[in-house]
């Protein structure tokens, strides 16, 4: 085995972040889709010949670890004998490619010379297969509702591409031309992938090249153990709950993480949450395998890129069966569980580490899509954007407002005049919610509040699973305010909801309102001063500075009135719960 | 060429360059900058350089500075007050919404430039077509103005919804502020930019208001105490797109000046790839805390529509410059996982380098080279004398940690430091569908030429260019700016014969606006108009820039034409083209006014340079050994001889090591060409 120094080692690291980088620029030029160009609704990674994750790069972070189960299914089921240079291998059963069948993984192996030595991989969200309903499912009762299903087909073979599969596709999807033309975009990044790893070989030699990933993996592990070391030991557990199954709309369902650290490995159990539902929230172990990744991750190493070691001290359990672990053919379209459940494992660590964990986010991502025929063109039209939300307070800071969720740091929302370009809706108020941070001495982020009005008929969706719990305030904080979805407000037929697939009329309003983070600490230790720069920028206001800061702030002079406050505040922090 | 002044402020010195047009002389100065008031440095400087009477002959004042990035990056700007559409004041605080540390569920942006008590709602509201939904409600315009004057404001941003469409409201508002006797900078978005995108057009329009108060203090003391001097000429300054406007014009529209600095350098290196024909060049500009380097294609920069600074969005055109955290005094550390790491922390010009005795005591870059003998004996220009037993000293604990002796621990800081250089450069190269292997390296700035071997090794690429005071070089390129005004509209529209002909009402109502900006500042130069336009396939978002015939600033190629040229462009970039309709998406125009006479970079070679010995060990990274280097100052140096390495040459800004694997000569232009073996 060749000695490979710590140098080489870096210089190699570097080399495949900046070709992670170079398969995301490319990517995102050459999409069609602006779930792709603005949304970011992607994640791609490059990986060795033994599907272990060496370098990413930013899209939706609950990809890039499904995408690495994915690969080692792909590899078990195809065998290293029948992949072969020039393969790109299409696969979206989502047991497999551990997200939905609309999130379609791309996978092209890398060969030097005839020796296999890694794989790139590229998950992009399609925006139709021929699934049950036009933009997105949120009832199927079982795979065969969810559109056509690649289990690992090869659209191009030894650099050929399979005409076949790609009109099986055009004729599968209500959008063939953007879909082939997102695909496309999604083979050119593989490629581009696989030729910087090759150009990287070529220069180092396939030893040095494999003895410098393996150190660099053994890195990613040592900075992973070292902070988990110097976390407490101890067994914590929680549950939240997500607002239904989509078929069975009256009943929340439980998901229950128990978090274990023992010195410098990490367990997280979902032994107890619900089993498996009959509409499309059930979620692929690997899906749940990277949901939990992500959390870790973020307690761990933030602060360095992502790869295969960062991730060895992690086990995840979830009984086959259950929520959390979806079998075949259990429906997994909406898949909004996996959005929800890492805040399940930050709920159970804030027990035994109040001080290193935020209070609860808005919960959610918040999407609204729009799907209609546009009156101009006469074609189908598919728009949408998410929404950020507010974070939790946490021991040092106040959350931070109308920031994506953590499953999806790289999204980006659509801009109001790209909006009204493309689709027939005229976007009537877009802002922060006053209030809807969870009060707390650090207060939560606020969450967004975006009102839509639909110039002609459409169809409009909103992807929200987390209206019934509010996120979760920590340390004598208050729970911020959950979000909403309020569907034609102060009509007759106005509903206050969260996620709808439903038919609206020229005319009609939706307003989409994002959850706000919970709050750290008892609102009566903030310092009014900040009570009052958040009434004077109308974060907060002025009766809710009175009744939940107990800060009394005259609304004309906009000062503090001290003495009432500390009035107040006796009497507040005297009184019973 | 006529006699003119550069002068390009730096985070750590000051660079000046004089041309004299009575014998050609060129003179070169580098002074310390001055953080808190770089003005004042800035005339002090020209004041002791340049002679009074030759200060009274010079044509033109050229400036690259950074006061305008400064005064964002230290938030000391205006006080700023936004008005926006009903609904919509938090679109600037919002943001993208994205997260720039992935993982890290505690980041968070900076605050917005603006805060929400400051940022107002009036009624009013523009279809994304057009024509106007509500009306602009007066009284709401006029309470606004009242209530951000209460709050100390001095300067007023207006930002509508789809302004860029129809600017109508905001130019009833301006009418407005100013009927309510507000007297302070106003700046309204669809004067920023005509293109979409509420959140970056607005950021755009925010930055503008931001520094338009300090950049103008800051031009008014450069030019009266200038003028006061005897100076009689043109004072222009570098834009982030490329090229110079006047004073004036800057005052008007700062938000163009934000990348002044960096421009500059790459402008200089462009000017030089085209008098010397040099073809595709790789600018790598090494100062004291960070890497910049840009793609220079036909001898030109490549131009982007949208930068960024500090993740605020700058809707205005931007010459692809890529920085980096990696200069001569990044500091290297090893992490806890135990791996080495440089940068982006930079132990700056206080206290600076080990080596520079100045109290640093962290390894940096410039320690690493030292200690390797990059640097020969250590004697800088600046009379600075390098400590040997210091730079070893910083390196020690790094090698206790690693297991590795000083010359490993000196070599990998060197070899850390050039991988992350050498992807910035992949970033803009291979990136981009460019080979870099078939283009030249143009090292400068002070660190620049020390690396460049190294770079251009790990790179694959042969030919290496040191141009004249490559120390000095971003002030040089000051000297070559042309004068250049733009601007640009998004009106979305399929490609065809008639939508061209729509394109050119759009480009006179351009060029018209331009022209009304006032005269460009040089007098007796041929003005030349350029036209492009960003096209896209239907269906996508990116664009690509495609510059068609034109007569007189007037499109005169067909469609079909354009649609060829769109087509090669995109077969370039993405191997490939699509079966799917073109559109236009946006229109730009530009006037360009060449400077009278063209820099001639003959005349302008460094001279002088501390005294040294003929030869010095230092460390060959082809060798993987010490080894005895020539030591040559650059000015003894003749013209056309064949030289063979391993070498070290002196000049007074900078040291250019060449490794073993090399040969050099000067060529009539006064560049130091290596060139590399294969391997």
């Amino acid at each position: 085995m060749a000695d490979v120094d710590s140098i080489t080692v870096e210089v190699i690291h570097n080399y495949l972040l900046s070709a992670a980088r170079e398969m995301n620029r490319n990517l995102m030029r050459t999409a069609y889709s602006t779930l792709i160009y603005e949304v970011h609704d992607f994640g791609l990674g490059i990986y060795d010949r033994e599907c272990r994750l060496l370098a990413e790069a930013p899209g939706l972070a609950v990809f890039t670890r499904s995408n690495d189960y994915g690969l080692n299914k792909m590899v078990e089921f195809l065998g290293y004998d029948n992949i072969h240079p020039g393969d790109v291998i299409l696969l979206n059963y989502p047991y497999w490619s551990s997200t939905h069948t609309l999130d379609v993984m791309a996978a092209s192996p890398i060969y030097h010379k005839d020796e296999l030595v890694g794989f790139t991989a590229v998950k992009e969200h399609w925006l139709d297969l021929g699934q049950k309903d036009p933009g997105y499912c949120l009832d199927t009762i079982d795979l065969a509702q969810e559109g056509l299903v690649f289990p690992c087909s090869k659209i191009y073979s030894k650099g050929v591409l399979n005409k076949e599969l790609e009109q099986l596709i055009r004729f599968n999807s209500r959008m063939p031309d953007r879909v082939i033309g997102d695909m496309n975009a999604q083979i050119s990044a593989c490629r581009t992938g696989e030729r910087r790893v090759q150009e990287l070989v070529e220069k180092f030699g396939v030893e040095t090249y494999a003895e410098a990933v393996k150190k660099m993996l053994d890195h990613g592990e040592r900075l992973a153990r070292k902070r988990l070391a110097e976390l407490p030991d101890g067994t914590w557990s929680a549950e939240d709950y997500v607002d239904d199954d989509g078929v069975v709309r009256d009943q929340k369902m439980r998901l229950q993480a128990t978090v274990t650290i023992a010195g410098d490995e990490m367990t997280i159990d979902w032994t107890g949450s619900d089993d498996k539902c009959k509409g499309p929230m059930n979620v692929p172990i690997g899906t749940t395998e990277g949901v939990c990744a992500l959390v870790f991750k973020s307690i761990t190493t933030p602060d360095t890129p992502a790869n295969e070691g960062n991730f060895r001290p992690l086990k995840v359990i979830a009984p086959e069966g259950c929520i959390m672990n979806a079998q075949p053919p259990s429906p997994t379209f909406t898949l909004w569980t996996a959005l929800i459940a890492p805040e399940v494992v930050t709920k159970a660590l804030a027990k035994g580490m109040p001080d290193s964990i935020p209070a609860c986010s808005g919960g959610d991502i918040f999407s609204l899509m729009g799907v209609g025929t546009h009156p101009e063109t006469g074609k189908l039209w598919i728009e949408s954007t998410n929404e950020g939300i507010g974070f939790g307070g946490h021991s040092a800071d106040d959350g931070e407002s109308g920031i994506m969720h953590m499953t999806e740091p790289g999204c980006r929302n659509n801009p109001v005049e790209v909006l009204e370009t493309k689709a027939p809706w005229l976007i009537e108020n877009y802002g922060l919610r006053a209030d809807s941070g969870g009060a707390g001495k650090h207060r939560g982020g606020l969450g967004i509040t975006r009102t839509y009005r639909f110039l002609s008929d459409a169809s409009a969706l909103t992807l929200v699973k987390k209206t019934k719990t509010s996120p979760w305030g920590m340390a004598d904080g208050e729970d911020g305010q959950a979000g909403a979805v309020i569907v034609r407000p102060g009509t007759e037929r106005e509903q206050v909801t969260g996620a709808i697939y439903e038919e609206v009329a020229a005319g009609d309003v939706i307003i989409n309102q994002s959850g706000g983070g919970g709050g750290w600490g008892n609102p009566l230790d903030r310092d009014p001063a900040l009570v009052l720069d958040d009434v004077r920028n109308e974060f907060v206001s002025v009766v809710a500075a009175r009744e939940k800061y107990g800060v009394i702030i005259d609304p004309d002079s906009m000062t503090v009135d001290n003495m009432a406050t500390d009035e107040l505040r006796t009497s507040m922090s005297s009184a019973p719960n | 060429m006529i006699s003119r002044i550069g002068v390009d402020i730096g985070g750590t010195f000051t660079d000046l360059i004089f041309f004299n047009e009575d014998d050609g002389s060129v003179l070169v100065d580098k002074v310390p900058t001055t953080p808190a008031a770089p003005e004042i440095g800035c005339v002090d400087a020209i004041h002791s350089a340049v002679a009074p009477d030759l200060l009274r002959s010079s044509s033109y004042f050229l400036h690259g500075t950074t006061v305008g990035l400064n005064a964002l990056l230290e938030r000391k700007g205006s006080v700023v007050g936004l008005l926006t559409t009903s609904g919509f004041r938090d679109v600037l605080e919002i943001r993208k919404g994205s997260r720039e540390e992935w993982y890290n569920v505690f980041w968070i942006p900076d605050a917005p430039l603006v805060p929400r008590r400051r940022r107002l709602e009036v009624r009013e509201r523009m279809l994304s077509n057009g024509e106007v939904l509500e009306p602009l409600i007066a009284e709401d315009v006029i309470d606004a103005v009242k209530a951000l004057r209460e709050q100390g404001v001095t300067a007023i941003a207006v930002s509508f919804l789809n302004s860029y469409m129809n600017p109508a409201h905001e130019i009833e508002a301006e009418k407005l502020i100013r009927a309510a006797g507000f007297d302070g900078a106003v700046s309204l978005s669809h004067r920023v930019s005509g293109e979409y995108r509420d959140y970056e057009r607005s950021s755009t329009t925010v930055i503008d208001a931001y520094v338009r108060g300090r950049l103008s203090n800051y031009m008014e003391h450069i030019e009266s105490r200038l003028r006061a001097g005897g100076f009689d000429g043109t004072c222009l300054i570098t834009r982030s797109g490329s090229g110079s406007m006047t004073f004036t014009e800057a005052a008007e529209r700062p938000f163009e000046t934000i990348m002044s600095g960096p421009v500059a350098g790459v402008e200089g290196a462009a000017e030089l790839a085209r008098t010397l024909g040099l073809g595709d060049i790789i600018s790598a500009d090494v100062g004291g805390t960070s890497f910049d380097t840009a793609l220079i294609r036909d001898g030109r920069p490549q131009l982007l529509y949208e930068g960024s600074v500090l993740g605020m969005p700058l809707q205005t055109p931007w010459v692809d410059v890529r920085s980096i955290g990696a200069g001569g005094g990044s500091i290297a550390y090893v992490d806890v996982g135990g791996l080495l790491q440089v940068g982006p922390q930079s132990a700056g010009a206080e206290p600076g380098p080990a080596c520079y005795g100045r109290g640093g005591t962290h390894a940096t870059v410039t320690d690493a080279a030292f200690y390797l003998g990059m640097l020969a004996s250590g004697v800088l220009a600046s009379g600075i004398r390098l400590d040997r037993g210091k730079s070893e000293a910083a390196l020690k604990p790094l090698a206790d940690r690693l297991g590795y002796d000083l010359t490993q621990t000196a070599e990998g800081i060197i070899t850390i430091a050039v991988a992350a250089m050498a992807n910035a450069i992949r970033e803009i190269t291979v990136e981009q569908g460019f080979d870099p292997r078939e283009m030249k390296l143009l090292p400068f700035g002070g660190a620049g030429p020390m690396l460049a071997t190294e770079l251009a090794r790990e790179l694959d690429m042969r030919e290496l260019i040191i141009p004249p005071c490559a120390g000095n070089f971003s002030a040089l390129g000051l000297l070559t700016s042309d004068l250049l005004q733009s601007a640009a509209l998004t009106r979305p529209m399929p490609l065809n014969d008639e939508s061209l002909s729509q394109a050119n009402d759009i480009l006179a109502g351009l060029f018209k606006d331009l022209k009304s900006r006032g005269p460009a500042g040089a007098n007796g130069t041929e003005t030349q108009l350029e036209v492009a336009l960003d096209l896209r396939y239907t269906g996508q978002e990116h664009t690509i820039n495609v510059q068609p015939d034109t007569d007189d600033g007037m499109i005169t190629a067909a469609a079909d034409d354009v649609q060829n040229r769109f087509e090669a462009a995109y077969q370039e970039a993405y191997g490939g083209i699509l079966d799917t309709l073109v559109e236009i998406v946006s229109i730009r125009a530009s006037v360009r006014r060449p400077l009278s006479g063209s820099m001639d970079f003959t005349g302008t070679e460094s001279s002088g340079g501390g005294a040294c010995a003929d030869s010095v060990r230092a460390y060959s990274f082809i060798r993987g050994e010490y080894s005895e280097f020539t030591v040559m100052e650059r000015s003894q140096l003749s013209d056309g001889e064949q030289y063979e390495g391993p070498a070290i040459i002196i000049e007074p800004t900078t040291t250019t090591y060449v490794d073993a694997d090399c040969r050099y000569t000067v060529d009539a232009g006064g560049c130091l060409r290596i060139n590399m073996e294969e391997t």
